[in-house]
């Protein structure tokens, strides 16, 4: 082979090797954080021993990396102490928080926001709107590879927070790790939603939970369908006084369908378990209690409702038909019910709350940090200060939920906790108890995904 | 073939036209149809797949049957709304009573209000404990048809779709009806009245005849709106049967099932051609005559 060539291929691969190399560095340089380097001079003098004695001076140069970074990414935040990242959170000066919700959830995250910029000196901005709009837009710029986007902190329920996570579209870092104040979130609540798994990615703020409405001034506690188990027979002897929310018109119809299915097949049957179409196929049609399946226990539920073959087309629907005095009982959110009394619509001496037995699972919806988020560090204290006990103790005043953190039930004021809406039986009478003792159950959303689908089909259009 | 300059200037100034249209109608369209079979246009998983078709049209499945209801619903608020439209308009131009210069601008009302809100409030009007769901159903008990109160809202059979469209298309008719009305020449309807002709003669032998092809156009634009909307029926309809926009937007933004909708869009759409084929494209010519 001619010498040349061989020549010219060694210097090509050189150069080859040469390019990729600085290509390589180049990349890591880009994602290495941009770190204060210290630098120190060492000198020491060592006298040596021996026989000719003398001196060596050995002068050594020590380069510290224990700077903050410009920006946060997904390796160094874990690198950082929790007053770095607050000390960046200043440097970045703002966050900007979209949310969704009734009016009532409008006043509040707008007024934490004003809290939290008067506290902290970090400019809070909060956006309200739709989660759907949040999420489609968090994927497109994904999609669209915009690195640098607008919005600091979203919150979400499970399926939007999973649309975003499968697209990537989310902060790749376990909140729950950095977060001081996510310690005090149950376990669960803090690594899946809905059965989800969120590996942290997602930190729920509030828990906001369905209960049943009832008429207190027209039923006695002992008059009420004390589990799901004496539910039927309750609304075959109240024809026309139960009805439920279409549960693809409202939370409260959904979640009361998949507490059903909990209780009607058992609980173990879905707690963390993996879906297939053809297991919830098979499933919701096996005989559960009352030897039927659970369409048929549904269409005979339904015999028995108001106005039957009609169900109230939302959530506000629905608390409406109880406010006219059409029925008596129903599912309901708590947040619901109290806005309702609380805007002079619902009489409070008719509402009377509780969770039937087995239980009633819910969701504990929360916030996760876009993948772009301009604000990463501000976008953390954020949290970490929506969770602080004083925080989260005025959730239930304000907007009807329970908070996240369990013991900050405490610090409510009794005179909040003895409101109509929320539930009187124990546990649930005290959140704490009910949180560390159970029975805590929690939704399914894709079997409450697969349930939403087929209610039309075989419920309503039956 | 050789390009003159006319032509390349023809190209350039009708060029923006051409890339507007392509962006906002042809290119959203393209991804409706590329997304019921799977693809998507802008990036994506893509997997090529029937699977929504074969769900579309299988009758265990709602979709075809929120079609129909669709199109039935939307026919028979397209007929009440035409009807009562072209008779109200007939009535002004004929009896022009004073009364109705001070308060014509009341009928615009509907044309200004959002969708939401007229649906809204014909929901508390229809609403089990809704003063109307009194009257109406006190009504109906009272001469023996009904034993019982029956829903008038979120109902399965649309009633309620029904008051919340009319409402609205009714005004819209008779806006469209009482201009090619005030048209018709004073001069046949006196004729008509000197040879003894009745008003309902002088409306079906002269006025209809004149505007029949103003009627059409009218229903065929109202129907086709009636078919669009989704405000109304979301919140004034049941949960079965559901409109097929309706379905949409619950596959959309609560079941998440994009490509079902993609498909019940590619329907709407085929839908939508076809009515609008059949109306327009036999229609426009005449009226086109029928102007001159």
């Amino acid at each position: 082979m001619d010498t040349k060539y061989i020549a010219s291929l060694v210097i090509l691969f050189l150069i080859g090797i040469g390019i990729g190399y600085g290509a390589a560095y180049g990349i890591y340089a880009a994602q290495k954080p941009a770190t204060e380097t210290i630098t120190s001079t060492v000198t020491s003098t060592v006298t040596l021993g021996g026989g000719g004695g003398g001196t060596v001076t050995v002068t050594k140069t020590v380069t510290s990396t224990g700077g903050i970074p410009q920006e946060l990414d997904t390796r160094n935040v874990y690198t950082l102490s929790w007053d770095q990242i607050v000390q960046l959170a200043k440097k970045e000066g703002e966050v900007v928080w979209y949310g969704f919700g009734s009016t009532y959830e409008r006043n509040f995250f707008t007024n934490l926001c004003q809290m939290f910029t008067k506290e902290t000196g970090i400019k809070c901005t909060y956006v309200h709107g739709s989660w759907f709009d949040t999420v489609q837009r968090l994927i497109s710029e994904k999609k669209a590879g915009k690195t640098v986007g607008s919005i600091d902190v979203v919150l979400a329920w499970s399926k939007p927070f999973e649309m975003a996570y499968t697209a990537g579209a989310v902060y790749d870092v376990n909140l729950a790790e950095i977060i001081p104040n996510a310690k005090g979130i149950p376990f669960v609540a803090k690594y899946f939603h809905d059965m989800y798994p969120t590996n942290g990615r997602h930190l729920p703020i509030l828990s906001w939970w369905v209960g049943f409405l009832y008429r207190k001034d027209l039923l006695k506690p002992s008059e009420l369908p004390q589990s799901f188990d004496e539910l039927l027979e309750w609304v075959k002897k109240h024809p026309g006084k139960f009805t439920y929310c279409d549960p693809n018109k409202g939370g409260s119809g959904h979640t009361f369908l998949i507490g059903l299915a909990e209780w009607y097949y058992g609980y173990d049957k879905f707690a963390f378990a993996a879906f297939s179409e053809k297991r919830a196929e098979e499933l919701f049609n096996s005989p559960g209690k009352y030897n039927m399946s659970f369409w048929d226990y549904l269409n005979t539920l339904e015999k028995y409702m108001y106005m039957p073959g009609t169900y109230p087309q939302g959530n506000k629907a629905t608390i409406e038909l109880f406010e006219a005095g059409k029925v008596w009982l129903e599912p309901m959110w708590i947040s619901i019910t109290m806005q309702e009394v609380e805007s002079g619509r619902l009489n409070p001496d008719w509402v009377g709350m509780y969770i039937p037995k087995p239980t009633m699972p819910g969701p504990f919806d929360g916030v996760f940090i876009p993948f772009n988020a301009p604000h990463k560090a501000a976008a953390l204290v954020f949290i970490n200060w929506l969770l602080s006990d004083k925080v989260q103790a005025l959730i239930p005043e304000k907007i009807g939920a329970y908070p996240a953190v369990t013991k900050a039930w405490e610090l409510v004021p009794q005179s909040v906790k003895e409101q109509p809406w929320w539930p009187k039986n124990p546990p649930y009478n005290d959140l704490i108890t009910w949180r560390n003792f159970g029975p805590l159950w929690f939704r399914h959303a894709d079997y409450m995904f697969y349930l939403m689908q087929q209610w039309v089909n075989l419920v309503a259009r039956k | 073939m050789k390009i003159s300059k006319d032509d390349i200037i023809s190209i350039l100034f009708l060029f923006p036209l051409y890339a507007f249209l392509a962006v906002m109608v042809f290119i959203p369209l393209l991804n409706v149809v590329l997304g019921s079979v799977g693809i998507s246009l802008f990036g994506g998983q893509s997997k090529f797949s029937l699977e929504g078709y074969l769900k579309f049209i299988d009758p265990s499945e709602p979709y075809l049957y929120s079609l129909f209801f669709t199109i039935y619903i939307s026919l028979i608020a397209t007929v009440i709304s035409v009807i009562a439209g072209y008779l109200f308009a007939v009535y002004l131009t004929i009896k022009k009573p004073r009364i109705w210069q001070k308060i014509s601008t009341v009928m615009t009302v509907p044309l200004f209000v959002p969708y939401v809100v007229g649906a809204f409030m014909w929901w508390t009007l229809l609403f089990p404990s809704g003063y109307l769901s009194y009257v109406i159903n006190g009504i109906l008990m009272s001469l023996g048809i009904i034993k019982s109160p029956i829903p008038l809202v979120n109902d399965p059979h649309g009633i309620g779709i029904l008051f919340g469209e009319v409402w609205i298309r009714f005004v819209v008719a008779f806006m469209m009806f009482y201009g090619p009305l005030q048209l018709v020449s004073q001069d046949l309807v006196d004729a008509a009245r000197t040879l003894g002709a009745s008003t309902w003669d002088i409306i079906r032998k002269v006025y209809i005849p004149i505007t029949k092809y103003s009627i059409i156009a009218t229903s065929a634009i109202i129907l086709l709106a009636t078919m669009a909307g989704v405000s109304i029926p979301l919140i004034l309809g049941g949960s079965w049967p559901q409109f097929l926009n309706v379905m949409i937007y619950i596959d959309v933004t609560r079941l998440f099932r994009f490509q079902t909708a993609y498909v019940s869009g590619v329907f709407y759409i085929i839908s939508s051609l076809v009515l609008g084929y059949i109306f327009f494209r036999f229609t426009t010519k005449r009226v086109i005559i029928q102007v001159r």
